[in-house]
């Protein structure tokens, strides 16, 4: 049935197939949970790749983890793995609207209908539940392969808007912008925008589907920033396009927030309500529509190119622990030890183990073991025993006693080389005893 | 016309009381339990009602003083934050509702919802506390003790309960969105309320170091980020002095910071870097601190002539990094012998 290119990489329970969809901060890819067999969407993110807080991130997760909704993706949980955020979510086979109008290059009236009430209804719940979607537009807007219509991708919705600059969603999607969110930063006494915002950019949403592109699509996104909250609202024209829809476009471009209609007022409207009892045929051609175009990318044997290769974050435990490029240096008795006693007859002994004398003592990811002194962060405990043993011969008053005792460290290296975790294991015993 | 006028015929005493009889009577093993999580969450909407308003009517002032007047009679906050996990997902965030707006009502300057929970229920808080030990209602414990720490006494009674030492543990939780969301509730009770917050770390310089110090080790890319983001914050709260004397003479501390410096992340680099800087920078260091700065001088030179700082875009980076390879360069060659 599926056809597959090459063999799926397996991170945690799930085998990860082919890249769906790119975002601004990594890629999603469709997967297989090993479990229970189900199919579903991983959106990928790179921590490491800003310097925002982890905060503007992990947000879209404390976001969609509260929301449960029929027209809404449902998530499912979240791992990390590295720097990686990896998002597990409901796979939507269809892809997004803005792939099916790729295909399509533009929708019909009807299907253009049925979708935008079912995120007419999405947001109804999202605005019941005090939630500002924020980027509205048709490629976060999901379909299944049965025609089902989800909102996706909340990752600049919540209290983020401040840090929407940084990101690159503001660059990324002004066209859908609503004016007043564009203003929003000039006049303070506004105090933020409202979930209206969502209504205009359903509004553009609509214009997109129905036509192929959102309104002045032709222009420089940074220069219609500045345009958008100085020009008369986008109207629908054409002998195309029905009274209804254009009606429908008219009201929710209206540029004050407070005269745009609410979500749950625009299900009365026309355009969508005249749905009822036509359900099953549009949906039926929005299916089709939808097999269509998997069966030609299919066929075409295209696939989405991730912009951060996947390779990228497996096979790299190995490497991955902790390796300093600097050797920070935190005793102060060691290695003057090593150096002082390097010119005796046991130098050759030094020389062959004293590398695992050295890289036990300043091996960074040990635990902070109870029986180490208050400084010892890093220090294995099997370190303590050669300090012990240091000590004691330190404490030797003639040569003869501290050869005796050098010659015991010399003979423990040797053992701990042959048998390494033998000096841990005593020390462990040693505090147990203690 | 009559139904024109039709008004709820429940009072908000009558409502209060049938949702405590609803919420007792909850029973998962029960086959009746989604009849009456059914009645729990129509209850709900009208107590949502009561304190909101809908469409045609707009919340009226004395009926919400009978509704929180006959919640802390009846103890209804305590009962249903105790048997919030059987009641359904959506009833559980209009508990949420109620709880907030009843924290947020004020009378004279006074909340007496945090009246109410400091002297007649603290149970209510230490189950909050504890909510991260359930997925199912971790998030919304969560928001609402967030709620409830905006409020000086409530803070203060977190942070002095042993229960709160349970978050260090909870950021560790498997579930992500729990973990995280224990993270932003420990992020606030230690930043909101700084002169608490002062003395509360002044007096528990030990324990709170060994575990934040502790999630700074973690192997958890997230937990380290957010833990080392804490201290920063924290470090930089001029009213923490007392706590940061002890943290920037502590030579422990000095090792693991200097360790996010050689961390392969450059988000972690950069964190510790903004922490490393107040051990250098400070005029009298301990000497435990001094041996070990002294002992890397070296390393530090190699370090921070590697140190990629235009990959960040920061302005001050450059010139905090020129002052404190300056500093570096003045330690005394010598080293202790102990
Ligand atoms: N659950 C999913 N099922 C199928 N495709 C998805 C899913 N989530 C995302 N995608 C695809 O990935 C694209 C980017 O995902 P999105 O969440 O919007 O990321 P970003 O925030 O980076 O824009 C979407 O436009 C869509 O094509
Ligand atoms: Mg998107």
């Amino acid at each position: 049935m599926f056809y597959q290119t090459h063999t799926p990489i397996t991170i945690k329970q799930y085998d990860i197939f082919q890249c769906i969809g790119k975002g601004n901060f990594g890629d999603v890819y469709k997967a297989k949970c090993l479990t229970n067999a189900q199919d579903v969407a991983i959106k990928v993110v790179n921590l490491d790749e800003s310097n925002e807080d982890v905060k503007a991130f992990t947000q879209e997760i404390q976001f969609l983890s509260r929301l449960r909704n029929p027209y809404i993706t449902s998530y499912i949980e979240t791992f990390v793995k590295d720097f990686n955020m990896f998002i597990v979510m409901e796979y939507c086979g269809g892809g997004s609207c803005s792939d099916l109008l790729r295909y399509a290059k533009k929708l019909p009236e009807d299907i253009v209908a049925l979708i935008i009430r079912d995120v007419l209804k999405g947001l109804v719940y999202l605005h019941n539940e005090k939630k500002v979607h924020r980027d509205i537009k048709s490629a976060n807007i999901l379909l299944t392969e049965y025609g089902e219509v989800k909102l996706a991708d909340f990752g600049v919705s919540g209290e983020i808007t401040l840090t929407m600059k940084k990101r690159n969603t503001f660059v990324g999607t002004p066209f859908w912008m609503a004016p007043e969110v564009i203003t929003r930063g000039k006049s303070s006494d506004e105090g933020g925008y409202n979930e209206k915002a969502d209504i205009w950019s359903t509004g553009i949403t609509t214009i997109e589907l129905v036509t192929g592109s959102p309104p002045l699509a032709q222009y420089d996104p940074m220069k219609i920033l500045f345009d958008i909250p100085k020009k008369r609202p986008p109207v629908l024209v054409g002998i195309n396009f029905s009274d209804n829809i254009k009606d429908f476009v008219k009201y929710c471009l209206i540029k004050d927030p407070k005269a745009r209609p609410r979500a749950k007022d625009l299900l009365h409207h026309q355009f969508v309500s005249r749905l009822t009892g036509r359900n099953s045929s549009v949906k039926a051609m929005l299916v089709k529509m939808i097999r269509d175009k998997n069966m030609q990318s299919l066929a075409t044997g295209k696939v989405k190119k991730p912009k951060y290769p996947l390779e990228r974050f497996v096979d790299s435990d190995s490497e991955e622990q902790s390796s300093a490029k600097v050797q920070w240096d935190f005793e102060t008795f060691k290695s003057e030890f090593l150096r002082r006693r390097s010119s005796t007859t046991n130098k050759e002994v030094y020389k062959r183990y004293g590398d695992n004398y050295s890289s036990l003592q300043v091996s960074a990811s040990s635990p902070l073991s109870p029986i180490s002194p208050e400084s010892a962060v890093g220090v294995k405990p099997g370190q303590l025993l050669f300090y012990c043993v240091e000590q004691v011969y330190h404490r030797g008053r003639t040569e003869a006693t501290q050869r005796t005792v050098e010659q015991l460290l010399v003979n423990l290296l040797e053992y701990e080389h042959e048998l390494p975790g033998l000096c841990e294991a005593i020390v462990e015993e040693l505090s147990h005893v203690l | 016309m009559a139904f024109l006028f039709k008004r709820n015929p429940k009072t908000p005493q009558d409502i209060v009381r049938a949702l405590n009889d609803s919420v007792l009577k909850l029973d998962v093993n029960s086959d009746n339990n989604k009849k009456y999580q059914d009645e729990c969450a129509r209850l709900l909407a009208q107590v949502k009602v009561v304190l909101h308003g809908d469409d045609e009517n707009d919340p009226q002032p004395d009926q919400i003083s009978h509704l929180a007047q006959e919640v802390y009679a009846t103890d209804c906050l305590y009962t249903l934050i105790a048997n919030l996990k059987k009641l359904s997902f959506d009833s559980r965030k209009d508990v949420l509702i109620l709880f907030s707006t009843l924290l947020r009502r004020q009378i004279a300057g006074k909340s007496p919802t945090v009246d109410y929970l400091i002297t007649q229920r603290p149970e209510i808080i230490a189950m909050l506390i504890k909510g991260p030990e359930s997925q199912e209602t971790g998030l919304i414990c969560g928001q609402i003790l967030r709620d409830c720490i905006k409020f000086e006494v409530i803070n203060k009674y977190v942070i002095s309960s042993p229960l709160f030492w349970n978050f260090f543990k909870y950021v560790h939780l498997p579930v992500f969105e729990i973990a995280t969301d224990s993270f932003t509730t420990l992020h606030d009770s230690l930043t909101i309320h700084k002169k608490l917050v002062s003395e509360f770390l002044a007096n528990n310089y030990d324990v709170f170091t060994t575990q934040i110090n502790k999630l700074i080790q973690s192997n958890n890319y997230v937990t380290k980020r957010q833990s080392v983001r804490l201290l920063s914050e924290l470090v930089l709260q001029r009213q923490n002095q007392a706590f940061l004397n002890k943290y920037f003479d502590d030579s422990t501390n000095l090792k693991i910071i200097m360790f996010l410096l050689s961390d392969k992340s450059k988000n972690l680099q950069l964190e510790g870097f903004h922490i490393f800087k107040f051990f250098v920078a400070k005029p009298k260091k301990s000497q435990k601190v001094l041996d070990i700065l002294a002992k890397n001088k070296e390393n530090f030179i190699e370090f921070f002539n590697a140190f990629d700082i235009h990959s960040f875009n920061d302005v001050n980076l450059a010139d905090e990094r020129d002052y404190i390879l300056m500093e570096i360069q003045k330690l005394p060659e010598i080293e202790r012998i102990s």
